[in-house]
C-alpha cells in the first residue's frame, strides 16, 4: 500500500483538556504552635471521629485550635464558595476528611 | 473552526478509518463514526449557534464543554443533525449545577444519564416510546444516548478507571435514551408537570441506575404493588445512610423514575398524582431490615420492624413516564432509581431550543 493511496482526513478532536488557571499557593507555615484549624467533614462513614481524634492530637501536642467545623450534606457536592472563603479568612489551615 | 482543535487522520478504507478512532482512544468500545469537520460542521449549522459557545462546565476538571466538542460527539455516535438539538439539550441539562455531574459521573455507584425526550421533536426526529423501550433497534435512541456518554468520556473527563470510578456499572452507561408516549394517554406528560407546555420541546436527565422491569397481573393495584415492592428493595442506591448528613432521614433518600405502559384506559380514573400518593408512603423499607443488612447503623430494637424509613424525599420526586408496550399485559412498568440522593444530584428539565430560537 503505496502512501499516495491514502487520504488525509480532518477529524474534530472530541476530547477537552483540563485550563487551569495560574495559581500561587498559599505560604506554608512555619510551624503549627496554637494555630487555628478548620475541618470540613465529607458526610461519609468515620470522617467525624477522625477529625474529632485527629483535632485533639494537634491540640495536644500544638496547642492548635478548631475554628470552624463544616459538615457537608453530602459527600458528593462540593463545598459551598462561602463556606470556603470563611474558612479561609478565619483559619490558618484545613484538614478535608475522606472518611470510610 | 480553529485548526488547533483539528487532527489530521491518515485512511485508505473504512476499516483503517474505524480502528483509527479507537487508537485515538475516543470510542466507547463500539466502533464510532469519525467526526469529519464537513459533517460536525453540518450539525453546529443546524442548531445555528456558534461552535465556541460553551454548553457548560466541570468546574471540578476545570472542563469547558463547547457546541464544537459536543457536535464532534454527536457525529461519533451516529447522530442525524436533526437530532443534535436534543444532545445539546441534554448537555446542558447534565452540567447544570443542581445536576453536580461531577457526583455520578465519578462516583463508585455506576449511574447512567438516563435522557427522557417530551414534546413534537421526539415524534418528528422517529422516537421510540413504546415496545423495546430501553432495546436496541432505535437509531434516535440509541444514537442520541450515546452521544451523552461519549462527551461525558470524551469532553467531561469522565474516563473509566480514571475519573469515572464506577465499580459494576449497567448497560445504560453505553446509551439510555427514551422518549414518552404522549399521544396514547389522557396523563399530562413529564414535561408538563416540570413546568413546560404540551407544545414545547423539553428534554429530562437523571442519574440513574439501571431500569428494574416489573411483571404483574392486569390489575392497577397488583401492578403498582409490585413495583412498590421492587422500589422498596434492599441493596439499592437508596436503602442505607452512607455518605449523607442532617437530612432528617434514616436513609440516603433520592429520586426515583417510573415508567408505565399498558393500554390508556388502565389508568382510567387516575391521574399520574393520584399514582404517585398511592406509591410514595409505600415505598420504605423497615428498620429492621436496614438494620439487619447493616444499611443503616445500630443495634436492632423492639420494635425496629415496624418503624419505617421512606426512600423517596416526597411525593414529586416520583418522576412519572408513560412508555413501553401499548398492549402490555404483565410487564407494564420499569423501576428507575436516582444513583445518588437527592442532595447530591437532582433530575434536571430544560427546553430543547429549535435552531431558530437559538
Amino acid at each position: 500500500m503505496t502512501i499516495a493511496d491514502t487520504q488525509i482526513h480532518r477529524l474534530v478532536d472530541p476530547t477537552t483538556s483540563a485550563m487551569v488557571p495560574e495559581f500561587t499557593l498559599s505560604n506554608r507555615l512555619q510551624d503549627l504552635s496554637n494555630k487555628k484549624v478548620g475541618l470540613i467533614d465529607d458526610a461519609k462513614e468515620n470522617a467525624k471521629e477522625l477529625l474529632d481524634e485527629f483535632s485533639a492530637l494537634l491540640n495536644e501536642k500544638y496547642g492548635v485550635s478548631c475554628q470552624q467545623y463544616h459538615q457537608k450534606p453530602s459527600a458528593g457536592k462540593p463545598t459551598e464558595p462561602d463556606i470556603i472563603k470563611k474558612i479561609s479568612e478565619e483559619c490558618d489551615f484545613v484538614i478535608v476528611a475522606i472518611g470510610s | 473552526m480553529s485548526d488547533y482543535e483539528i487532527k489530521n487522520v491518515e485512511w485508505n478504507n473504512v476499516i483503517d478509518a474505524i480502528e483509527e478512532c479507537y487508537s485515538l482512544g475516543w470510542t466507547d468500545g463500539l466502533p464510532v463514526v469519525p467526526p469529519e469537520q464537513y459533517r460536525v460542521q453540518e450539525f453546529i449549522d443546524f442548531v445555528k449557534r456558534s461552535p465556541t459557545e460553551i454548553l457548560g462546565e466541570v468546574p471540578e476538571r476545570r472542563r469547558q464543554i463547547s457546541v464544537l466538542k459536543t457536535a464532534a460527539n454527536a457525529v461519533m455516535a451516529g447522530c442525524l443533525p436533526e437530532y443534535f438539538p436534543v444532545v445539546v439539550a441534554a448537555t446542558e441539562a447534565m452540567l447544570a449545577p443542581e445536576f453536580n455531574l461531577i457526583g455520578p459521573s465519578s462516583s463508585q455507584g455506576g449511574a447512567g444519564i438516563l435522557v427522557v425526550v417530551n414534546g413534537p421533536i421526539s415524534r418528528e426526529i422517529g422516537m421510540n416510546s413504546k415496545d423495546n423501550l430501553f432495546g436496541p433497534g432505535n437509531r434516535a435512541n440509541a444514537t442520541i444516548g450515546r452521544a451523552i456518554r461519549l462527551i461525558l468520556m470524551n469532553a467531561c473527563g469522565s474516563i473509566p478507571g480514571l475519573f469515572d470510578r464506577t465499580n459494576i456499572g449497567h448497560p445504560g452507561k453505553y446509551t439510555y435514551c427514551i422518549a414518552e408516549n404522549e399521544l396514547e394517554t389522557h396523563w399530562d406528560p413529564l414535561h408538563v408537570e416540570r413546568g413546560f407546555k404540551k407544545e414545547q420541546n423539553a428534554v429530562t436527565v437523571l442519574a440513574a441506575w439501571e431500569p428494574r422491569q416489573v411483571r404483574s397481573a392486569a390489575d392497577k393495584y397488583a401492578a403498582l404493588d409490585s413495583l412498590i415492592d421492587v422500589a422498596s428493595s434492599l441493596g439499592t442506591s437508596l436503602a442505607n445512610d452512607d455518605s449523607v448528613a442532617g437530612n432528617g432521614s434514616l436513609v440516603r433518600q433520592g429520586q426515583l423514575l417510573v415508567t408505565i405502559a399498558g393500554a390508556s384506559d388502565f389508568w382510567e380514573g387516575w391521574s399520574k398524582d393520584d399514582v404517585r400518593e398511592y406509591i410514595y408512603p409505600k415505598i420504605r423499607r423497615s428498620v429492621g431490615d436496614l438494620k439487619r443488612v447493616q444499611a443503616i447503623a445500630g443495634d436492632y430494637q423492639e420494635g425496629d420492624d415496624d418503624r419505617y424509613a421512606l426512600l423517596v424525599p416526597s411525593p414529586e420526586d416520583i418522576l412519572l413516564v408513560y412508555a413501553g408496550s401499548p398492549e402490555a399485559s404483565g410487564y407494564r412498568s420499569a423501576v428507575i432509581l436516582s444513583e445518588l440522593p437527592k442532595v447530591s444530584s437532582t433530575a434536571v428539565t430544560l427546553e430543547i431550543k429549535a435552531p431558530e430560537q437559538s
